[in-house]
């Protein structure tokens, strides 16, 4: 079965031949989309590594894909975008006239009222929002450095997955501002899975914030 | 004096009430208590106290879960979130008791108790959780032989007839292939696979009871591959051994039976008997132009 196969290809970094399995029949994109509801981490991850390795080689037009994961991230009738956030940012990176009219939406999905609420939280996918942020502050610094404010916010979040993710994408960000509430960080021993690399890397909050202070230090010399 | 009085009005009048069942919940259940206050207040101020959506679901899943909220959670809180947890019904809604029991009591311990029996789609549904408690009724459900139905942008649950189960009409096993088809779309089921939603659906003759070709997207419906074939000495043995007295137990019981009953008695001078499923075969085809006129005529004599 076609999904199981792409889900090996991932989990063993053979990119080239998923991408080629992908292209081989149309509804193999549809597959790969669903294994951004893989209940493996890892394969989440790796299909948006894969997403955005499309979207850079420019042959499939995913632009159709990326308005369909807007919609699952905003939608009513139930369907949730589990890492649609993750994979529209990496798209972007890759290949930005792909998701040109996403990209905001998606970064200030952490902006909205409705879904950082601790009522209304959904964790993965403001979870998600901010990785996106922090993924696109080495190409689009631009694009994501109004996003600062609300991530140092976040550092003092009652939930050790946004603090730490929001610590990772500041860093990234080398965002000064940060500094302080950074340092307040230092004692946080809460574990979080990050992906990064092609890797999930599972570190403390602590360090989190402690790589992202040196990316900052080592940016302002 | 009550402190729902405009939604106390639904429970007058000769039909069974929701909000004398949601009242009958609220007596143990305060998320019931607090959806009649929130209804109140929506027939009060004549809109809905719902906002849009809610984004919620369960690991691994891509819909099953619809989420709701409420725009005044500090007035209600027990229903600030109320979301809803569609379950994969079994074929043609055939439970036992101790299914129904199992279901019901997982919706008491976790939510509100309320259910849809069942939801357009067909799915059992049930109304009105928290955020918190989805995983673990997740967990419940799968770990009891149970899965969430499919919803938003996904293959909706596909849903049949009785079929060969109870249905002499039945011209193919419906629930085997509703089964067939629900385990090979779970794939596009339980994660967003289309532009929007896609809906099975199956009845087993053209009587169509699932309305498969009002409320699906693939309707499938059995039908004769050819004329019915019946022994004709058999029936008409049947139709001489007064067991049924067909012009007065099956064709005056019937809504337009006085045109039917002519067209039998047509054909039973013609000694044509024909048996009940062809008649209704006919029946359901509709009236030719010639008996719509009949009922004119007759009307006008």
């Amino acid at each position: 079965m076609d999904r199981e196969i792409l889900s090996e290809l991932l989990l063993a970094r053979k990119y080239q031949e998923a991408m080629d399995l992908v292209k081989k029949r149309h509804r193999n994109l549809r597959i790969l989309l669903g294994l951004l509801y893989s209940e493996e981490e890892l394969v989440r991850w790796r299909t948006v590594t894969l997403l955005g390795l499309i979207a850079a080689e420019g042959r499939t037009n995913l632009a159709p894909a990326v308005r369909r994961m807007l919609w699952f991230l905003s939608e009513e009738s139930s369907t949730i975008g589990w890492c649609s956030a993750q994979a529209i940012a990496e798209i972007y990176k890759n290949n930005p006239g792909m998701a040109r009219d996403a990209i905001r939406v998606v970064l200030h999905l952490s902006d909205d009222p409705e879904l950082s609420l601790p009522a209304n939280r959904n964790t993965p996918i403001l979870a998600g929002s901010i990785w996106a942020i922090g993924a696109l502050a080495d190409s689009e610094p631009a694009l994501v450095s109004e996003m600062g404010p609300a991530l140092v916010e976040f550092l003092k979040d009652p939930d050790p997955v946004i603090r730490g993710f929001s610590a990772w994408a500041l860093g990234r960000m080398r965002f000064m501002a940060a500094e302080e509430a950074l340092n307040a960080l230092s004692g946080d021993d809460s574990f979080i899975n990050i992906y990064e690399d092609d890797s999930l890397k599972k570190i403390t909050v602590a360090r989190a914030a402690g790589d992202a202070l040196e990316n900052i230090v080592k940016n302002s010399e | 004096m009550s402190d729902t009085p405009m939604i106390d009005q639904l429970e007058t009048g000769p039909w069974p009430s929701f909000i004398k069942d949601i009242k009958r919940m609220a007596v143990k259940n305060a998320m019931c208590k607090d959806l009649l206050g929130l209804l109140e207040m929506s027939y009060k101020d004549k809109k809905t106290h719902w906002k849009h959506g809610g984004i919620v679901g369960v690991r691994g899943y891509g819909g099953g879960i619809i989420g709701r909220y409420s725009d005044s959670p500090e007035k209600f809180p027990n229903v600030s979130h109320f979301h809803t947890v569609r379950v994969n019904q079994p074929s043609a809604w055939f439970y036992n008791t101790g299914a129904l029991r199992y279901l019901c009591d997982l919706w008491e311990k976790h939510g509100s108790g309320l259910t849809n029996l069942h939801g357009s789609t067909g799915d059992f549904v049930m109304l009105g959780t928290t955020t918190d408690q989805l995983e673990p009724i997740f967990t419940d459900l799968s770990e009891h032989g149970w899965d969430l139905g499919g919803s938003g942008s996904d293959v909706r649950t596909p849903s049949c007839c009785n079929g060969m189960a109870r249905c002499e009409f039945a011209c193919y096993d419906t629930m085997n292939l509703c089964y067939d088809l629900t385990n090979e779309y779970q794939d596009e089921l339980h994660r967003p696979a289309f532009p929007y939603k896609f809906k099975f659906k199956m009845s087993g003759c053209p009587n169509d009871c699932v309305a498969s070709i009002a409320r699906s997207d693939c309707s499938i419906i059995g039908t004769w591959r050819d004329e019915i074939q019946q022994d004709d000495a058999a029936v008409a043995e049947y139709a001489k051994g007064g067991k049924v007295d067909i012009a007065n137990d099956v064709v005056g019981e019937m809504p337009d039976r006085l045109h039917v009953l002519e067209r039998f008695q047509t054909l039973h001078r013609q000694q044509e008997l024909q048996p009940l499923h062809a008649l209704h075969k006919r029946h359901a085809e509709g009236p030719s132009p010639r008996q719509g006129q009949g009922r004119d005529d007759t009307a006008r004599r």
